[in-house]
């Protein structure tokens, strides 16, 4: 297996996962919390706030103007 | 006779010696160096070192949380996804818009101070997991980008996957309305927070 296919795996198995993550969140709000809920209880910090958003921020940046 | 009986509650919470979200500012102004992208790292570097400074010296003033601001919804998506569509990307207008939606994001999220933590909810960590997890992928492709000297074939990072896919102006207009979207989401979070402060 090439290396280049492990590392498309590797981020591939991140999306799923996240995409699992969020049909779970939806489907058994109980047993996973919903994204929205875990940032709300992380972002009471400023700085975590601001490195979020700045992060956030950073990839559009990225993508649409600077790439 | 017995001393008092203390509880854990009784002692004010340590601080923490290093905080963890300006020293991820930092690294990632120190990767951003590495990668030849010298304005982005003066950004992050810039921002950790203001968050610093307003953390350690918030004023009687700064413990009072200002009036909500309202948030943008759908029209803010299809404006932005239309200047996509119009102009696409690497243009004046989508510099000044990525540009201004940033500025207005820092400045509604910088205003108030930190509020009295609180835990995360059960099974939190799997999000935060998933989130780690990325970054060390990325970083892994990342220093073996830096060590071919610049693009590698064999360990893509995310961003060399992703690219090629934004040639197209309705796939631009579609990413861009789903960017937008999801940092709406997060401030909307956010607030949330304030709100039950």
């Amino acid at each position: 297996m090439s290396s280049r296919l492990i590392t498309e795996i590797g981020f591939g198995a991140i999306v799923a996962a996240a995409l699992l993550l969020w049909l779970g969140s939806h489907l058994v709000p109980k047993k996973i919390p919903p994204l929205t809920s875990v940032l709300s209880a992380l972002m009471r910090k400023r700085s975590t706030r601001i490195a979020l958003v700045l992060a956030w921020w950073w990839v559009g940046w990225h993508f649409f103007v600077q790439s | 006779m017995a001393a008092p009986e203390r509880h854990v509650a009784d002692y004010p919470a340590p601080r923490p010696a290093v905080d963890l979200p300006i020293a991820a500012l930092l690294i990632a102004s120190l990767a951003h160096w590495i990668r030849g992208a010298p304005a982005d790292s003066v950004i992050f570097f810039a921002a950790a070192i203001l968050l610093l400074f307003t953390e350690r010296h918030a004023g009687a003033a700064d413990d009072l949380l200002v009036p909500a601001t309202r948030l943008p919804g759908a029209s803010l998506i299809i404006a932005v996804a239309l200047v996509a569509l119009v102009f696409g990307r690497q243009t004046v207008p989508m510099f000044l818009a990525v540009t201004a939606i940033g500025v207005g994001a820092l400045v509604v999220e910088w205003r108030d101070p930190s509020l009295p933590s609180q835990p995360v909810p059960r099974r939190g960590w799997l999000w935060v997991a998933l989130a780690i997890s990325w970054c060390l992928w990325e970083l892994i492709s990342f220093v073996y980008e830096q060590a071919a000297g610049g693009l590698s074939l064999t360990h893509p990072t995310m961003s060399d996957l992703v690219d090629p896919m934004l040639d197209n102006r309705v796939v631009q207009a579609l990413a861009l309305g789903v960017w937008v979207a999801a940092g709406l989401a997060m401030l909307r979070a956010a607030a949330e927070a304030r709100r039950t402060a």
